[in-house]
């Protein structure tokens, strides 16, 4: 029978060819002949201003999945209410509120909001002095942003945000925060994974709990993930413990997990991806319900890829519905289901979405796409100062920008933010892509809540 | 199979020394060639126009594996029909019939176990390293392992 030794063997047999080396030294010698300030080329900013090791960066960039793909909400009253299904609704939320609608303990002076933001300020999420001052991890990896996207044009691969461009008429005045749904606020994971299961009627096995990495500065928000196995019942006895289990191995049907608002499941084996659409539509057809999608929309967002194909990187149904802008938006964001067919024609994989119910911390106004806009153009400077990036990039490029929920285990916060599209001046050629022809576009976000409530991660940790 | 360099190397100097770990790493992961080439490829383009600052050989080693490592895991996030070639297409050396079993074996692997296999068995890392290598905790790494080792004994019907 083969076993590991003929893996090693098969391994041994694996080397780059002269081929490959040439060409790749050949790519190398032309990036280099296009880099203008070699002395000033950037370092790796997540391990060097976090002051965390450099492997807790590569868990970043590991980890971290974009913003448009773990934004997730609901009870937009807030609170510690039960999980509740219903759809983000006039009645649910009152777009209007006058007073910016300010928690019970939030302090009524934007000034004292702002005076609570001392550069030493701990990071302590269970002491409150009124609407704390948030904290926004950059989810790009430690990258400050610029992930880059070639696409004919940006309406292939912006999306549906019911709040592209929209008039300063039509943006809320307000947006809900919750805590994210990780350490203390862990509890939601778990009622995710039984009501994902309920729906499938598989019993689950929990069995794994993210582990805290070392290095992590603030223990109390792990995990942010938990483990399970959806079991097939002819071959697991719910009553017996696993390691009485008469066949595990044929036992198990899908590995599920959840992390943030969002459950993620591939079936046991090969988890070849195919046919998005028909992947989506078979994921709707079982989960729409439970995740509350009445008025399914649809997105599908396609670049132009290395070998200049087309590449789908995003594709979900979402809830369409909504009687107002923040309605529609919290619906777009936190009401999503996607799926992915194997080779056999069945649901290989899924993802779904669904409103937070860890506790809201309460709603925040919003600056003007204008002030976020100044923001990014601060941002922009500091990297053409610093040379990250060998072409120039202003404010100048934006071509639109979208309000967005975003999550992730760097951010204790499920809150808003802008997202910027830019259309650079590069080339497909100028990224080394092969055969490709269209536009280099640059997303970035900033924080959507004005100046003093919001700071970055990396100045609490420094 | 942990063969870090005396010194931090520039570059080019790294497609030479470091080009079989990222390709077989790069290979392991996404189980095609022409994948694993480009991904290797752009592992060390990175390297050339980000210029990390490492402490030293073993450092940058480290981060050229968790590059790599990084890179097929976008790369899965961003695949959207997976190419269907041949496991041992583009070798010089063709696979034994035990050797594809195995390979395909392993190929089948969710990531998470698949990538734990692959550092143990190939590149030689303890557990302890894998989980400093990974930022995961190392019983989780035994977990995932010991889980992988299961489905694998599974798969081929016997030892691994």
């Amino acid at each position: 029978m083969p076993d590991h030794k003929d893996y090693q063997s098969a391994m041994d047999k694996v080397a780059p060819s002269d081929a490959w080396k040439t060409a790749t030294l050949e790519k190398m010698a032309a990036a280099r002949a296009r880099q203008e300030k070699p002395k000033a080329a950037p370092r790796l900013r997540v391990a060097k201003k976090v002051g965390i090791p450099l492997a807790a960066a590569a868990a970043v960039a590991l980890l971290a999945v974009p913003a448009a793909v773990r934004s997730g909400v609901l009870s937009a009253s807030g609170g510690t209410s039960a999980p509740s299904t219903a759809l983000f609704s006039a009645a649910a939320y009152n777009e209007t509120a006058p007073d910016t609608a300010r928690t019970e303990e939030a302090p009524q002076d934007e000034m004292q909001a702002k005076g609570a933001l001392p550069d030493s300020r701990d990071f302590d999420l269970g002491e409150y002095e009124g609407l704390p001052v948030l904290v926004l991890g950059d989810d790009s990896a430690g990258m400050g942003g610029g992930v880059r996207f070639v696409a004919d044009s940006l309406d292939d691969i912006r999306g549906n945000n019911p709040t592209w461009n929209i008039s300063a008429a039509e943006l809320p005045e307000t947006l809900p925060v919750w805590h994210a749904q990780s350490g203390e606020y862990a509890g939601p994971l778990t009622g995710l994974l039984e009501r994902t299961a309920d729906v499938l009627g598989l019993p689950l096995v929990q069995d794994e709990v993210g582990e805290v990495p070392s290095g992590y500065p603030s223990p109390d928000l792990w995990p942010s993930d938990i483990f399970g196995d959806l079991m097939d019942p002819e071959h697991w006895d719910p009553e017996l413990p696993m390691y009485e289990q008469l066949d595990p191995s044929k036992a198990r049907v899908w590995n599920i997990s959840a992390s943030g608002t969002t459950v993620n499941a591939y079936r046991d084996g090969d988890g070849t991806l195919g046919d998005p659409p028909a992947g989506d539509e078979a994921a709707l057809a079982l989960f729409g319900e439970l995740a509350g999608i009445e008025t399914p929309g649809y997105e599908l967002c396609t670049d132009v890829d290395f070998y200049g194909e087309a590449n789908c990187f995003e594709h979900f149904f979402f809830e369409a519905g909504g009687a107002t802008v923040t309605e529609r938006l919290l619906n777009y964001s936190f009401r999503r289901v996607k799926g992915s067919l194997g080779s056999t024609g069945e649901l290989e994989h899924f993802n779904l979405t669904f409103p937070p119910e860890s506790e809201k911390v309460g709603d925040y106004p919003l600056r003007t796409p204008e002030e976020a806009m100044e923001a990014l153009g601060a941002i922009l400077e500091e990297e053409q100062a610093s040379g990250k990036w060998e072409y120039d990039l202003s404010v100048e490029q934006v071509e639109g920008w979208q309000l967005e929920y975003t999550q992730s285990f760097l951010n204790p916060y499920i809150q808003p933010v802008y997202r910027f599209w830019l259309k650079t001046d590069l080339t497909p050629e100028d990224m080394f892509f092969e055969n490709a022809e269209g536009n280099v576009y640059v997303n970035y976000t900033v924080s959507a809540l004005p100046e003093g409530y919001c700071i970055p991660f990396e100045e609490v940790f420094n | 199979m942990k063969l870090a360099a005396d010194r931090v190397l520039t570059p080019e100097e790294a497609v030479e020394h470091y080009g079989p770990l990222v390709l077989r790493t790069a290979f392991g992961l996404v189980k095609n060639m022409q994948d694993a080439e480009d991904i290797a490829q752009e592992v060390f383009l990175t390297l050339l126009k980000k210029d990390p600052a490492f402490d030293g050989p073993d450092h940058q080693q480290a981060w050229l594996l968790r590059c790599a490592i990084n890179r097929c895991k976008s790369h899965f996030r961003s695949v959207w029909q997976s190419r269907t070639d041949g496991l041992d297409e583009g070798l010089s050396v063709p696979f034994t019939p035990a050797e594809s079993e195995v390979m395909k074996a392993v190929g089948d692997l969710p990531m998470k176990y698949r990538q734990v296999i692959y550092l143990h068995y190939i590149q030689g890392y303890s557990t302890a390293e894998i989980a400093s290598l990974l930022e995961m905790n190392q019983n989780t790494v035994l977990s995932q392992l010991a889980r992988g080792r299961a489905l694998l004994k599974n798969a081929l019907k016997g030892e691994f």
